[in-house]
C-alpha cells in the first residue's frame, strides 16, 4: 500500500517485480533449448524469428517444426497454467481468510478433474450428440462447472453466516477430494485401455498434451484474472480484516466474493481441462511472494503470476530432463517440492497458534 | 441525523431487539450500555447496516441505510468491531489506509489524514511497524485510527459522519482508556456523531452526552447520564445491588455493593 513515494519497502518491491519479470523472460528461453532434442541460443532464436530464412538450413528448419509444434506451446501453456494456478490460490486464500487454502487441497482441482473426467469418458458413451456438439470445448466447460460446484459446496459446508473456520474448511476440501476421487475410481473402471493411459497421466498432471488451442484458453482466462485484479486488489485487502469490515469500507463484498470465485474455477477448471491437477502451485507461490512483496494484492496478484509461471516452466523443464527421453509427470514434482512446503508452512501455524 | 423508527431484530425464532423509536443527533457522543446479552452490539450492527431488520427501519439523514450507495455510506459511517482477526504482515500505515478505501482523495491528503489519526490515537511512531507484532491493545488503537482516517480525521468535512465503535476500550490499561475517550471527544468536535458499546458506566457517565440503557432487547431509557444511570434502573437492568458514591469534587460513581 506504501502510500509514501521513495517509500524503502515501495523500491525494494519494485526491484522485486523487476527480477521476476526478468525471470518470467529468461526462464521459457533455458525450457525451449532443452529437451529431446537440445539447441543452442542463437540457433533457437533464428528458428523463432519468423523472417529469417532456413531453406538453406535444413536442421534449424527441423529445430522451428519441434519449436513450433511441440516445444514452443508447451512452454507457453505451462506459464499460463502456472500463472493461472497461482493467482487462483492467492485470491482463494483470501476469500477463505486462510494461507493453507489451495485449489488442490480444497477439492476445487478434485472437482474439475471429476467432471472433466465424466466429459471424457462418461459423456460420449451417453450423449454422444452432446459430447459431438462441444467438441473441443466439452472438457473445459465440465471442469469449469466442476470447480465452481466444487468451491460452492465447500462455502456451504464450512461457511456459516459470513463465518469460515479454517479447519471446517479443509474438512470440507477433503470430503470432497475422497467422493471426487471416488467418482473417478468409478469411472476408471468404465474406461477403456486407451482411455485409461491418457488419463492417468493425465490425473497425475502433465503439460504433455499442450497444443495451441489450449495455450489460447488459458491465456484468455489469465488475461481476464489480471484484468480485474486492478479493481479487485483494494476490495480483496479489505477482507483481509473480515466481511464486514469490508462492506464497511463500502465494497461490494458479495459481488466481489461471486467474481473471485467464478474467476478461481475458470483458472482452475481450464488448467485441470488440459494439464490435470498440478497441485501445491496454487499453494507455494502466494505464500512465498506474500513473504516477499507482502499481502498488498495491488502487487501479491502480479507477483504471483509471474512467479507462478516461472515454478511452472522450470518445473516442466526439470520433468522432461531428469529421467530424459521417458519424462515425469509434472504433478509428482510439484508435489514433492510443495509437501513439504505446506508441512512447513503447518508447523508455522501451530506454533503461531501455541503462542498466541 | 440517524433515526430508528419501529425497529426490531430477530435472531432465529427469538426477537433480539426492539426499538419503537430513537434519534441521535451526530456532534454528540452516545453510550450504549446494559447487562449482558441486552443486544447493545446488535444495536450497533443494525446502525452499521452490517444486520438487515426483520421491520422497521434505519434512516441516516432520512434516507434509509439500505438506499444509500455503499461507498457513500462508507464515507459517513465506520464501525469498529469488538475483534479482529486480521493476521495479514501489512504494516500499522497500511491498516490505517484501508480506512481511506471509499474516499477519493488526493494522495497528499490520505497521508496527512492517516499521519493525523495515527498521532491521535498516540501511534505516531508506529507508521512502519508490522501490524502482527504489535501487542492487542496497541492493534486495538491501530483499528480505531483506521476508523478515524475513514471519518476524514483532520480533514475539512461538514457532512454528518458516524462512529460506531463496540467497547472501543476493551483491551486498553487506564491511561490509553482516557486518551481513546478524548479521542472520541474530539470526533464529536469535527461533527461526527460517536455511539459506543460500554461497559464501564462510570466511563459513559464521564465522557458521554446520551446514554442509550437497554435490557433484554428493549431500550430502558435515552438521555443524559444523570438521568438514565440511577440506581434504580441500573438496579433493575442489571440484577445486582449497587450503590452511588459522591467523591469530594461532587461526581458520582456507581459501585457494586460488597
Amino acid at each position: 500500500m506504501s502510500l509514501a513515494a521513495g517509500n524503502p519497502s515501495a523500491n525494494a518491491h519494485r526491484w522485486v517485480m523487476l527480477l521476476l519479470i526478468l525471470a518470467a523472460a529468461i526462464s521459457p528461453l533455458l525450457a525451449l533449448r532443452h529437451g529431446a532434442v537440445s539447441m543452442g541460443l542463437s540457433e533457437l532464436l533464428t528458428a523463432l524469428n519468423p523472417l529469417s530464412d532456413l531453406s538453406a538450413r535444413p536442421e534449424t528448419l527441423f529445430f522451428r517444426q519441434v519449436l513450433m509444434e511441440i516445444r514452443l506451446p508447451r512452454v507457453l501453456l505451462g506459464m499460463v497454467v502456472g500463472a493461472a494456478l497461482a493467482l487462483s490460490g492467492a485470491m482463494l486464500q483470501t476469500l477463505f481468510r486462510n494461507p493453507l487454502a489451495d485449489p488442490g487441497l480444497i477439492g476445487t482441482a478434485a472437482g474439475a478433474a471429476l467432471a472433466g473426467a465424466m466429459a471424457m469418458i462418461l459423456v460420449p458413451l451417453t450423449m454422444p450428440a452432446v459430447a459431438t456438439l462441444l467438441g473441443l470445448w466439452l472438457v473445459p466447460i465440465f471442469s469449469f462447472l466442476g470447480a465452481l460446484m466444487a468451491l460452492l459446496v465447500v462455502l456451504r459446508l464450512a461457511g456459516h453466516a459470513g463465518h469460515l473456520d479454517p479447519a471446517h474448511l479443509l474438512l470440507a476440501g477433503i470430503a470432497i477430494n475422497a467422493l471426487a476421487g471416488a467418482g473417478i475410481g468409478l469411472l476408471v473402471y468404465i474406461a477403456s485401455d486407451d482411455q485409461l493411459r491418457n488419463f492417468t497421466v493425465w490425473t497425475l498432471g502433465t503439460l504433455a498434451g499442450a497444443n495451441w488451442t489450449a495455450f489460447m484458453l488459458l491465456s484468455l482466462v489469465c488475461a481476464l484474472t489480471l484484468a480485474l485484479s486492478p479493481w479487485l486488489a483494494r476490495p480483496l485487502n479489505a477482507l483481509l480484516l473480515s466481511e464486514g469490515d469490508a462492506r464497511c469500507l463500502g465494497f461490494p463484498v458479495g459481488l466481489i466474493k461471486l467474481v473471485v470465485m467464478l474467476l478461481a474455477a475458470l483458472c482452475v477448471g481450464a488448467s485441470v481441462a488440459f494439464c490435470g491437477i498440478i497441485g501445491f502451485v496454487g499453494l507455494v507461490v502466494p505464500n512465498l511472494m506474500r513473504l516477499i512483496v507482502g499481502p498488498d494484492h495491488r502487487l501479491l496478484l502480479p507477483a504471483s503470476a509471474l512467479a507462478g509461471a516461472v515454478v511452472l516452466t522450470l518445473s516442466d523443464l526439470a520433468a522432461r530432463l531428469m529421467i530424459a527421453p521417458a519424462e515425469l509427470p509434472i504433478g509428482i514434482l510439484t508435489a514433492l517440492i510443495g509437501a513439504p512446503f505446506f508441512i512447513l508452512l503447518l508447523r508455522r501455524r501451530v506454533r503461531q497458534a501455541a503462542h498466541a | 441525523m440517524l433515526e430508528i423508527k419501529k425497529l426490531s431484530i430477530r435472531r432465529g425464532p427469538r426477537e433480539v431487539l426492539t426499538i419503537d423509536q430513537l434519534s441521535l443527533a451526530p456532534g454528540q457522543a452516545t453510550a450504549i450500555v446494559g447487562p449482558n446479552g441486552a443486544g447493545k452490539s446488535t444495536l450497533l450492527l443494525a446502525l452499521a447496516g452490517l444486520l438487515q431488520p426483520s421491520h422497521g427501519e434505519i434512516l441516516l439523514d432520512g434516507k434509509p441505510l439500505n438506499d444509500w450507495p455503499l461507498r457513500e455510506l462508507a464515507q459517513r459511517r465506520a464501525y469498529l468491531a469488538q475483534q479482529f482477526s486480521l493476521n495479514a504482515a501489512f504494516s500499522v500505515t497500511d491498516v490505517v489506509a484501508l480506512g481511506r478505501s471509499p474516499h477519493k482523495t488526493p494522495r497528499e491528503q490520505d497521508q496527512h489524514c492517516i499521519d493525523s489519526a495515527l498521532q491521535a490515537v498516540g501511534l505516531a511512531d508506529f507508521g512502519d511497524r508490522a501490524y502482527p507484532r504489535l501487542s492487542g491493545g496497541e492493534q486495538q488503537r491501530v483499528h480505531l485510527a483506521r476508523v478515524l482516517a475513514q471519518l476524514d480525521w483532520g480533514l475539512e468535512n461538514s457532512s454528518s459522519r458516524w462512529a460506531l465503535l463496540d467497547e472501543p476500550t476493551a483491551s486498553l490499561d487506564l491511561g490509553r482508556r482516557t486518551d481513546v475517550l478524548k479521542t472520541c471527544r474530539a470526533l464529536t468536535k469535527q461533527g461526527v456523531g460517536v455511539i459506543a458499546v460500554l461497559h464501564d458506566l462510570n466511563l459513559a457517565w464521564r465522557h458521554f452526552d446520551q446514554v442509550c440503557l437497554l435490557d433484554q432487547g428493549l431500550l430502558i431509557q435515552h438521555g443524559p447520564p444523570a438521568e438514565v444511570l440511577t440506581l434504580n434502573k441500573l438496579q433493575s437492568a442489571y440484577a445486582t445491588e449497587l450503590m452511588l458514591i459522591k467523591d469530594a469534587q461532587g461526581g458520582h460513581w456507581i459501585a457494586e455493593k460488597n
